[in-house]
């Protein structure tokens, strides 16, 4: 999947290319908005990712002349104005999606993912990492041949470690995006939920090793190698 | 208590209308009676010329004498002379008493140097040789002139002033009275300009400093004051904007940076190997950035309330089941805390549902970081008339006096020394209220109890609309 990436902060776009290129994705990079809207009518991209801020022509505007010369890419804006209104602009102007700086890379990789398949409707109820496999209906999960149920925490917890294979979470960041809560409430609920998870999969004596690997002083993570 | 400016104005009216009246007495009457006397001598001699076929007999000569004088105030006085008649040859005057015979000569031997300062004797002539004496001193009065003795006179005066003096102490309270009404008169005059600025002064504060006010000033005299004021309600307003807008504006431009240093970290923490210290110590970085990141996100949001632009996008809410959710998980978060819940079902907010979890969060962190070890925390909320209630209790080891007044001061961290092992900035309160606020309702944090933190929050179900 090709995404071009048009941003003038050269060290923010190193890390979000880094990041989208480990997500799997093709990333082209232009720093400024006259070339962006070049790239964008010229080349065939399956997805923008613009930011507002730009030297010679602003995120709105290549945006709106995209648009008016029928270019129907999708489009995700970067900004660091979160306000109601600016996202509200973004939308009437042609957006598909607004992420708010700062954002995670991975959770541009999952907006990115999210806006694809909503312009080609297929459906997803499995997430499918290796041999890991996530029923999104029935909270089901498949790891080799042992199959569990899993609760709502759980599978929240474990979806959100499936959207980034190999990308270590801390605590505090999973609590962030799991039980969203905005606050470090010190406790090791994390812990109790992921150590629950692993039982599950690794229940009846099954010889492989649990997909959750805790990296100590780090956090958690979903292995690569799967 | 401030002294009344009212009663100082009164004392101060009362005792300058008495000083006033107390000269008046002093130095009116002085002149009053001189003019009095010298009235009474005048028409006197008028009288007494004109009844003078009469002298020799004491009732007609009085009869004539008010008759001719009716009105005059020396028919009023005429009762104080005891008429008598003079001796032979006597040149005498007006006595009282027994009406001794005077010989001309034992009067002026007698008196003479008395009399000798005020009326220049050789220059009277007399107008009459019967029984009375009525002179007339060429070049100094016109007309004819009786010299009364001082005695007779003055008794007659000073009854008068004693008439007066019974006549004031009967109108005193009515004085006091008009002074009261005076008083009162007074200060609506002078105070009306100074109120009418005052209100004008009450009605400002920090949400409303940017209101472009008309205010003029009702007279010249208060011109300056009110110009005065208005530059300084200018200045405020600047310095207002100009602080709210550095905070937002602070925050805007951080959020670039620190957008790329979170990048940059969770790459680097992806790339180090794994359980390496580097990848630790590249946690380290990437989870105080976090912190910053939070710090930014809360300035901006109390930088937006400030500026009355903190928007929000009110939807109906099940407000119950997400304070059920989140004690839920809390029981799970810290299984050594009791927490304990009343929780009335199915009450449903109007609210912006981000800022009100952000509410109960922050709520419920203070009431975990302040609290006992093994302590408990008791979570209400009721609709009552329209209102939700939701109370948050938590014991603590000993909240500071100050708390009550102070808990939602920015950066404002309950007990100093154990501040310290609390993880936080001390913001969280201060966020609530203003939540709360723009919800149109209430936080209120009671501590009347020193063991006992006690937050209320209370809102209307449905925010009337402006």
């Amino acid at each position: 999947m090709k995404i071009l990436l048009i941003e003038d902060e050269s060290k923010i776009a190193d890390f979000v290319m880094a990041g989208l290129v480990l997500a799997g994705f093709v990333v082209t990079h232009v720093n400024d908005g006259e070339q962006g809207l070049l790239a964008m009518l010229e080349s065939d991209h399956d997805l923008v990712v613009l930011d507002l801020m730009l030297p010679k022509l602003s995120g709105y505007e290549v945006l709106q002349q995209a648009r008016q010369k029928g270019n129907k890419t999708p489009v995700i804006i970067l900004s660091a104005k979160a306000d109601l209104q600016d996202r509200l602009i973004g939308f009437d102007v042609g957006a598909d999606d607004y992420l708010p700086k700062p954002f995670f890379v991975e959770e541009l990789a999952a907006r990115i993912k999210a806006v694809m398949h909503r312009k080609v409707p297929e459906q997803v109820d499995k997430i499918k990492v290796g041999n890991l496999t996530l029923d999104v209906v029935s909270h089901k999960v498949q790891w080799f041949e042992v199959t569990s149920l899993l609760s709502q925490r759980e599978f929240n917890l474990l979806a959100f470690l499936m959207r980034s294979p190999g990308h270590i979470y801390s605590r505090q960041q999973i609590l962030k995006h799991v039980w969203e809560i905005n606050f470090d409430p010190e406790t090791n609920v994390v812990d109790v939920c992921v150590r629950r998870i692993k039982r599950k999969l690794e229940r009846g004596g099954q010889k492989m090793a649990s997909p959750i690997e805790s990296v100590r002083g780090v956090g958690y993570r979903l292995k690569l190698e799967v | 208590m401030k002294r009344s400016f009212k009663l100082q104005l009164f004392l101060r009216l009362f005792f300058i209308t008495a000083a006033i009246i107390a000269a008046n007495r002093i130095i009116a009457q002085h002149f009053l009676a001189n003019q009095l006397r010298d009235r009474i001598h005048h028409e006197m001699a008028v009288a007494l010329t004109s009844c003078e076929q009469k002298f020799g007999d004491r009732a007609q000569f009085l009869t004539c004498f008010k008759d001719k004088n009716k009105g005059d105030l020396i028919s009023n006085v005429s009762d104080f002379y005891v008429l008598c008649q003079r001796g032979h040859q006597a040149r005498g005057l007006l006595s009282s008493d027994s009406c001794p015979l005077i010989s001309t000569d034992a009067f002026w031997d007698g008196e003479q140097h008395q009399v000798a300062n005020q009326i220049d004797l050789s220059r009277a002539e007399s107008i009459s040789e019967g029984l009375w004496l009525a002179v007339k001193f060429s070049g100094r009065l016109d007309g004819p002139e009786v010299w009364l003795r001082e005695t007779d006179a003055s008794k007659m005066i000073d009854q008068m002033w004693a008439l007066r003096d019974q006549n004031l102490i009967r109108v005193f309270p009515f004085i006091v009275l008009m002074l009261g009404l005076m008083t009162l008169y007074m200060m609506r005059v002078i105070m009306h300009p100074i109120s009418s600025i005052e209100e004008n002064m009450v009605r400002l504060n920090a949400t409303n400093l940017d209101e472009s006010s008309s205010y003029r000033a009702p007279y010249r005299e208060f011109e300056t004051l009110v110009d005065v004021f208005e530059g300084l309600r200018v200045r405020l307003n600047d310095s207002f904007i100009k602080a709210r807008r550095f905070a937002s504006d602070a925050s805007h431009e951080l959020r670039t940076p620190l957008t790329i240093l979170r990048g940059q970290a969770e790459l680097l923490i992806n790339e180090t190997p794994v359980g390496s210290d580097m990848q630790i110590r590249a946690r380290t970085i990437s989870d105080e950035v976090e912190r910053l990141i939070d710090i930014t996100e809360k300035l901006l949001l109390l930088s937006r309330a400030d500026a009355k632009s903190l928007f929000q996008t009110l939807t109906q809410i099940n407000f119950s089941e997400l304070v059920m959710k989140l004690m839920d998980d809390a029981k799970t978060f810290q299984p050594s805390l009791k927490i304990t819940c009343d929780i009335q079902s199915d009450v449903t907010w109007y609210c912006d549902r981000t800022l009100v979890s952000q509410l109960i969060q922050n709520l419920y962190s203070n009431a975990v970081n302040y609290n006992l070890p093994g302590g408990w925390i008791h979570v209400s909320l009721k609709a009552v008339n329209g209102n939700l209630c939701l109370t948050m209790e938590n014991p603590t080891t000993h909240a500071p006096s100050d708390l009550e007044a102070r808990a939602f001061d920015r950066f404002y961290r309950g007990d100093a020394s154990h501040a310290r092992q609390v993880d936080g900035l001390g913001l969280g309160l201060s966020i609530c209220s203003e939540i709360a606020k723009l919800h149109q309702g209430t936080l209120t944090l009671s501590a009347k109890d020193p063991h006992l933190v006690v937050l209320r929050m209370t809102a209307p179900l449905l925010i009337n609309s402006k």
